[in-house]
C-alpha cells in the first residue's frame, strides 16, 4: 500500500502552531470551567474544536509538504 | 507606548490579505467557534469580521443575514485599534456608537464585547464579537473566554495560511493554487477578460530520482521553481500541484501569449543547467488551456490543461500543447 504521508516534511511553522493551538485549547478550557460549565458540556465543546482542527491539519500536512514521486 | 503595529493600516491590510480569506465560502471550524461564543456568552449575535479596507467582511456569522457591512459603521473597527477586548455595555449611552446606522435601526446593537484577531506578528486583522440587542455587562470570565476563543480563531487563518505554500519549493500548494484558480473564474464571470492556465510536468523525474536520489529531485524541484517565478508577473499564481507537476495562472492575457510564455518557459528549462553534480538537464511538457464562457469550475479548467498535458507528454515529451477546446489547437509547439 502506497504511504500518502512518504516524502512529506512538516515544516517547523506547522509544528509551532499545532503547539500553540493545543495551548489556547487548554487555557479555554480552565476559563470554560470558571464559568460553571459543567465537564460533559466542555468536553462537547472541545471535541467540536479539535475535531474539525484535526482534519485541517491532516490536510495542511499533505498540502504544504507535497509527496514525492 | 503605542504599538506602532496598531497604526499601520497598511501593514494590517497585508497581514489580512495574506490569509487570501475574503470573499471565501463559509468554513466549518469558524462557524463552530461563532456558535460556541453564542452559547458559552448567551448572546444572540456573533461573529468572525474581517476588516478590509473599507469594509468589514464575516467570515462567520451568527444571527444575522448579511456577509458584509460599511467600516464606518463597524464596532469591530474600533477594536482593532486595541490590543485590549473592546467592551460597549450600552451603545445608547456611547458617544462612538449613539447615533451608529446597526444601533439606530436592524440589528439594534445595544451592547458589543470584541477581542481583536492579532496574527503572530502583531496585526489586528479583525476581530471575534459577541453583539446583544439588550445593554449588558459582561463578566471579566466572559472576556476571558473570548479572548480564547479569538486565538483559535486566529489559528485556524494561520492553518490555512501555512497549507497554502508547498514547504519544499515556496510555489502554491496545490490548495492554494486551486483556490487561486477559483477567484479567477469568479472574477472573470463578473468582469470577463482572458486567463491562462499552464500545466507543467518534469519529464523522466523518477529516473532523476533513481539515478541521483531524492534529494538531488528536491533540487531540481527548487530550481524548476526559480525558473519558472522568473517568468511570472504579481498578477500570476505558481503552484505545485504534486510531486513533480506544477501550474501557472497567467493574468490578462489570450491563449497565443499564454501559449509564447509557457514556450519560453520551456526553452529555458530545457537549457537551464540544474545545479546537480556537473550539472544536470532536465526537460518539461506543457499543457495550456484559456479561460473559456464554458468554465464552470476549477476543476473543469485544470482537466482541460491536463488533457493537453497528456498529449504533449504522448507526442513526444519536452513541448507545449494547447488544449482542444480552444481554435488552431494543432498548432502544438
Amino acid at each position: 500500500m502506497v504511504d500518502p504521508y512518504y516524502g512529506i516534511e512538516i515544516p517547523q511553522e506547522l509544528r509551532d502552531l499545532a503547539d500553540r493551538h493545543q495551548g489556547h485549547i487548554a487555557d479555554l478550557i480552565g476559563k470554560l470551567r470558571t464559568v460553571g460549565l459543567d465537564d460533559n458540556a466542555i468536553e462537547i465543546a472541545v471535541d467540536q474544536l479539535m475535531g474539525t482542527y484535526r482534519s485541517q491539519l491532516v490536510e495542511a500536512v499533505k498540502a504544504v509538504g507535497g509527496a514525492r514521486a | 507606548m503605542l504599538d506602532p503595529k496598531l497604526i499601520d493600516e497598511q501593514g494590517r491590510i497585508a497581514a489580512l490579505h495574506r490569509y487570501e480569506v475574503l470573499d471565501t465560502p463559509p468554513a466549518e471550524p469558524f462557524d463552530k467557534i461563532t456558535a460556541l461564543v453564542r452559547d458559552v456568552l448567551q448572546v444572540p449575535i456573533s461573529a468572525v469580521s474581517l476588516v478590509d479596507r473599507k469594509r468589514q467582511w464575516f467570515k462567520s456569522v451568527q444571527g444575522l443575514s448579511v456577509t458584509e457591512t460599511a467600516r464606518s459603521v463597524s464596532f469591530c473597527s474600533h477594536t482593532i485599534m486595541d490590543k485590549a477586548v473592546l467592551i460597549v455595555p450600552d451603545a445608547l449611552a456611547d458617544a462612538r456608537f449613539a447615533d451608529n446606522a446597526l444601533v439606530t435601526g436592524a440589528p439594534h446593537i445595544r451592547s458589543y464585547a470584541g477581542a481583536p484577531l492579532q496574527t503572530p506578528d502583531g496585526y489586528n486583522v479583525g476581530a471575534l464579537c459577541a453583539i446583544d440587542t439588550v445593554a449588558r455587562e459582561f463578566t471579566s470570565a466572559q472576556i476571558s473566554i473570548l479572548s480564547s476563543f479569538a486565538s483559535l480563531v486566529v489559528d485556524e487563518l494561520e492553518l490555512r495560511r501555512i497549507a497554502q505554500t508547498d514547504h519544499m519549493t515556496g510555489a502554491l500548494s496545490r490548495r492554494g493554487f486551486v483556490a487561486q484558480v477559483d477567484k479567477q473564474i469568479v472574477h472573470h464571470s463578473r468582469n470577463g477578460g482572458s486567463s491562462v492556465l499552464v500545466l507543467l510536468d518534469i519529464d523522466h523525474f523518477k529516473s532523476v530520482n533513481d539515478g541521483y536520489g531524492h534529494p538531488a529531485g528536491d533540487i531540481v524541484l527548487k530550481a524548476m521553481s526559480e525558473v519558472c517565478a522568473g517568468f511570472l508577473r504579481g498578477s500570476d499564481s505558481f503552484g505545485r500541484l504534486g510531486g513533480e507537476e506544477f501550474g501557472i495562472l497567467l493574468t490578462d492575457v489570450r491563449h497565443a501569449d499564454g501559449l509564447m510564455v509557457a514556450e519560453r518557459i520551456r526553452c529555458k528549462i530545457a537549457e537551464h543547467a540544474m545545479p546537480v553534480g556537473t550539472g544536470l538537464h532536465v526537460t518539461a511538457s506543457f499543457g495550456v488551456s484559456a479561460l473559456h464562457s464554458r468554465t464552470e469550475s476549477a476543476s473543469q479548467w485544470i482537466a482541460e490543461a491536463d488533457a493537453a498535458l497528456y498529449d504533449a507528454k504522448r507526442s513526444g515529451r519536452n513541448r507545449c500543447v494547447l488544449a482542444r477546446t480552444h481554435e488552431g489547437w494543432a498548432a502544438a509547439c
